[in-house]
């Protein structure tokens, strides 16, 4: 049965060859978008996660929606400890937050301050291998800041500086410190970059009062799938008490992905009506194979040849058609997204976008199994159903009648 | 052999139409050499394969013999172009074939018409011309039909209409009643005759039809490429 | 002579199309879909788009912005201008111009009594900001600001939940004063607004100009003047601005916004390639059907070239055939597409991902436009386009050799 319906299928090679290269082509499209999809998910996932975020972050309950400085993790030893020896867990950093205003004498920006541990935080976040001018800091009794850029260009400062911190301390006094700048990081976030000064957890303590409290502790996992049950393991631990909450990165971003389901829930729209098109390719040519070998099955039937086999045969061919084109459009498809995962993608545009959304200015897309199987399967399914019209004729074939049609 | 022989519609000077397949050379046409006058009803006939419809497509230009020389209605076919040859057939000659005659999507009339518009003859006088001629091979009140909604024999009688409805010398048929029945077929013979007589066309057919062959006047017998024998009937 | 009679040609081609409805029919439904596809991208795109761009231009942007010629790259107070004279009053009250504001804008900080924040701190005229920005288009809770001397703030809804106070209770605002040292003032929170997006509502702190004049020390000058101006006009007024004030800064909202023009490039860029895509798809399946609809008439062709016809006529036959079905399926797909923008002229509601929007600055609620080059564009090339893909089956049908098509069953 499959020579014979792979001999039919090349009974009209031309008409074989557009069909099998417009599932080709839809199939090719569709693994390139959304390889291009995914592959631009990851990375904005990744920049978000990695440069500041952390996967999952440990905060005290309601310092999310409002974060105020006496919202406070009271005995960070115990919760970073205990977090770190979770499996799948990189590191756990210790982080203080606090508002203050910034000024260089001749000017004054009002800026997001966090306390950092030197030694853990380069594990979670990369700003500290981002910094530009300078250097990071060096020992956990340093006292200085590191600055994002444009908030340095707009306080009009370069390393070596001073900058006059002033702020509410935990308590609702007055904190105020002088410190030298030593490092100016470029991060690629707009936001961090104009928003953001660092310096070592204990200067933050110090400064504002937070008597060995701290706000926050991010934590890095291996990879993106680690993220859901290193949460779980989280919880379960018993180490978040009643104040504690876990957070994951999409719980404190909640808009991305949103972002990024919109994006492939419109992608999915238009990927569908190009289905749709091809789809009505394919049922087409099953049409005029069945019309035009009408006479053929009937004789066939007359012979005594089941109905069902003449069906199972159609749809057959059908199968192998399609199976054909969409193996040589994922070859195609796979082609092209290796090729732009060589030299990055892009549209005119694209890199002002970036830098706003913490996204790659070029997009390099990768091969991933359901980029290539995502699109083909629903090209499948969609035209297998249309395919079934055209067998159902065969099904309800009535010889005699065929015999004296054509 | 004369000028005014050459100005006769069919003039063949050992014709010869070779084909290759593989490696065999099919001899379909071996050396022809026939004149049909003006006004000549013309039966062709021999066994499949005797070399009938290469004939038959050789005069008419839609193939090029081997060797040989073809002057249709004094044209000599092998120094003119496609498009002299199309205009030629256009304007000189009328085809029926054996089936698929007619355009399916369009009427009886329209099918009659379809020859003389693409003459440039206008509306109205195409519609007259044809509604004359459909009348005349008794279709009358059927014009409007589709050629679906036609028996084989109407079908026939249409393309016979369209064939001499822009008035050619010469109206060439390739067994113009291989899927007709013996009463209908005999119909249609009459008709062409008629059609011979009243409007002076010259007739070729091939066929292998004992009752076309003896509606004839003159038939023309056909083997291996060859012509075997070639009579004038009474 | 043969004549390519014209008549005689729609005449078949029409007619042929009808030979094999069903087959027709896909083919048509497949072109049709596609114009919808394309259609429909656009007119999402662009409304999606146009959130944005109304979203930036109403975000205290406007159409057009007077400033200091260093205050885009550094918006603090020193770089300000005098409020606007009779040579630029002139400009700012012609025809053009439908509403304008001037404004003191500078980066601060929003005290309450436990938590402070960055903010702009922004001194309106009240009146000028009716239909010029967010700011003029009411208010959620408490009142509106008065006039340019009214002493009360107006901070957004997320920020007094960030500032944990409530209407009535004492802030403090600070900034960087004239002389560069720190001006600040206690004032009293008298209303609350509410914005689409919660960047806005966190961002932006507004009092009476005049007050905040005062409390910098900066007299009448102000940071900027915004501007909406009649459609089409934006860059006249520009022009007529700079000449006005050749030492002051002219921008337009895209030079101002270059994420919401970046973001535009990029769309188009996709809707081109979508278009693209569409007419490859459509290609293939209009190609295929020609192709069928020429093999079963092989005969017929073989037919027509013995009768004399022309080749020429042949091919225009195929074609005319194609033209017929493409223009058939773009009036379905332009209806369905219409009908589809029609039906969610009321706007599609995207709250679901109203936060994702929010990341990138649009609004929750599209309405889908149809831009007239938009629908001439994708129906040009996708019709054009398809066109051009039945020239080689129409060439083939026309190159048919009559001996060999007659002799085809």
């Amino acid at each position: 049965m499959f020579k014979l319906a792979w001999r039919n299928i090349w009974r009209h090679p031309r008409r074989t060859m557009l069909t099998l290269l417009a599932i080709a082509f839809a199939a090719a499209v569709l693994v390139f978008f959304i390889g291009l999809q995914l592959s631009s998910y990851d990375a904005t996932i990744n920049a978000t996660i990695s440069v500041f975020n952390g996967a999952i972050q440990v905060q005290p309950e309601g310092y999310h929606d409002r974060p105020q400085m006496r919202l406070t993790i009271d005995r960070p030893q115990q919760v970073l400890s205990s977090i770190s020896e979770i499996p799948g867990v990189v590191a756990a950093a210790p982080r203080a937050i606090g508002f203050a205003l910034l000024s260089s004498g001749s000017r004054t920006y009002g800026a997001q301050v966090v306390g950092v541990d030197p030694s853990t935080e380069p594990k979670v976040s990369t700003i500290p291998g981002l910094i530009k001018e300078g250097r990071y800091f060096t020992s956990t009794d340093e006292t200085s800041f590191i600055v994002g850029t444009d908030l340095a260009k707009n306080l009009h400062v370069s390393v070596g500086d001073e900058l006059t911190l002033l702020g509410q301390g935990r308590d609702g006094s007055m904190a105020a410190t002088v410190l030298p700048i030593v490092g100016i990081f470029s991060s690629g976030s707009e936001e961090l970059d104009r928003m953001m000064v660092q310096l070592p957890l204990h200067a933050f303590a110090d400064t504002f009062g937070m008597n060995g409290s701290i706000h926050v502790v991010a934590v890095a996992v291996k990879q993106v799938g680690d993220v859901e049950p290193v949460e779980r393991e989280i919880e379960r631990s018993g180490v978040l008490g009643d104040s504690l909450v876990a957070l994951r990165w999409d719980e404190l971003i909640p808009g991305i992905r949103q972002m990024i389901e919109l994006d492939m829930s419109s992608g999915w729209f238009f990927y569908f009506t190009l289905i749709l098109i091809v789809a009505f390719s394919v049922v087409n040519t099953f049409f005029m194979a069945v019309l035009e070998r009408t006479r053929e099955f009937c004789v066939m039937l007359s012979l005594g040849m089941r109905p069902g086999y003449l069906c199972r045969l159609v749809v057959l061919e059908s199968v192998m058609l399609l199976v054909s084109g969409l193996l040589l459009g994922i070859f195609i498809g796979s082609l092209i997204v290796l090729y732009f995962g060589e030299v990055g993608f892009s549209v005119p545009g694209m890199e002002e976008m970036a830098r706003q959304f913490n996204m790659p200015g070029s997009i390099y897309p990768r091969v991933s199994f359901r980029a290539l199987t995502d699109g083909p399967s629903v090209i499948f399914a969609t035209s297998l159903i249309g395919v079934l019209f055209p067998a159902a004729r065969v099904w309800r074939l009535n010889p005699t009648e065929g015999i004296r049609q054509v | 052999m004369s000028e005014v022989q050459k100005q006769a519609p069919i003039v063949c000077e050992s014709v010869k139409r070779f084909y290759q397949q593989g490696d065999v050379t099919v001899k379909a046409l071996a050396g022809v050499t026939l004149t049909i006058e003006s006004g000549e009803f013309v039966s062709l006939s021999g066994p499949s394969g005797s070399g009938k419809t290469t004939l038959l497509n050789c005069v008419a230009g839609l193939d090029i013999p081997t060797s040989g020389e073809v002057y249709l209605i004094g044209n000599r076919v092998s120094q003119m172009s496609k498009s002299q040859l199309a205009d030629l057939r256009l304007r000189s000659v009328g085809f029926v074939f054996q089936s698929y005659n007619l355009v399916p999507v369009l009427s009886a009339q329209e099918n009659v018409e379809f020859v003389m518009e693409l003459q440039g003859i206008s509306r109205t006088e195409r519609a007259e011309r044809a509604r004359a001629i459909l009348q005349e091979v008794g279709l009358a009140g059927m014009e409007h039909r589709r050629p679906a909604e036609l028996s084989g024999g109407q079908q026939q009688r249409v393309a016979v209409a369209r064939a001499v409805a822009s008035r050619p010398q010469l109206v060439l048929a390739d067994e113009p009643t291989a899927n007709l029945d013996s009463k209908t077929s005999g119909a249609l013979m009459d008709m062409m005759r008629e059609m011979n007589a009243e409007h002076g066309i010259t007739f070729v057919f091939s066929t292998h039809d004992k009752l076309v062959m003896s509606r004839a006047r003159r038939l023309i017998k056909m083997h291996d490429g060859l012509i075997e024998s070639d009579e004038i009937q009474s | 002579m043969s004549t390519i009679s014209p008549g005689l040609v729609w005449r078949l081609s029409s007619r042929n199309i009808w030979r094999n409805p069903k087959r027709s029919l896909f083919t048509l439904l497949a072109i049709a879909v596609g114009i919808w596809s394309a259609l429909s991208l656009s007119a999402f795109t662009r409304g999606l788009n146009q959130t944005l761009v109304l979203k930036a231009i109403n975000n205290l942007t406007g159409h057009v912005k007077v400033m200091h010629s260093d205050y885009h790259r550094d918006p603090v107070v020193q770089h300000r201008i005098s409020m606007p004279g009779d040579r630029e009053l002139e400009i700012l009250n012609s025809v053009n111009v439908k509403k304008w504001a001037a404004r003191v804008r500078v980066p601060g900080v929003i005290m309450s009594e436990r938590e402070s924040y960055g903010v702009n701190i922004v001194g309106i005229d009240p009146a000028q900001e009716v239909n010029l920005s967010f700011v003029g288009e009411g208010i959620a809770q408490g009142r509106e600001l008065k006039g340019p001397e009214d002493e009360g703030v107006l901070v957004g809804k997320k920020m007094l939940e960030l500032l944990q106070t409530d209407i009535g209770k004492r802030i403090v605002l600070m900034s960087e004063g004239e002389a560069g040292e720190i001006a600040d003032r206690g004032f009293r929170i008298v209303g609350v607004f509410d914005a689409e997006l919660e960047a806005t509502e966190r961002v932006f702190v507004f009092t009476g100009r005049t007050v905040l004049q005062n409390m910098l020390g900066i007299g009448d000058d102000v940071s900027e003047v915004s501007m909406r101006v009649v459609d089409g006009e934006q860059d006249l007024v520009k022009t007529e601005l700079k000449a006005a004030l050749p030492n002051d800064d002219v921008e337009t909202w895209e030079t101002l916004e270059p994420l919401t023009v970046a973001m535009r490039d990029v769309q188009s860029g996709f809707l081109h390639i979508w278009n693209i895509i569409v007419v490859v798809a459509v290609g293939f399946g209009l190609v295929n059907t020609m192709f069928m609809a020429i093999f079963e008439r092989t005969r017929e062709f073989g037919l027509f070239r013995a009768i004399g016809m022309r080749p020429a006529m042949i091919y225009l036959q195929v074609i005319g055939e194609s033209i017929v079905l493409l223009i058939c399926g773009a009036l379905l797909g332009n209806s369905i597409g219409l009908l589809t923008v029609h039906y969610f002229a009321d706007g599609l509601d995207l709250s679901r991902f109203a936060q994702g929007l929010e990341h990138f600055g649009a609004g929750r609620i599209v309405y889908p436009i149809l831009r007239t080059d938009d629908v001439v564009v994708s129906n040009v090339t996708i019709v054009v386009l398809a066109m051009l893909s039945t020239i080689y089956p129409a060439w083939r049908a026309a190159r048919l050799e009559p001996v060999e098509a007659l002799s085809k069953i």
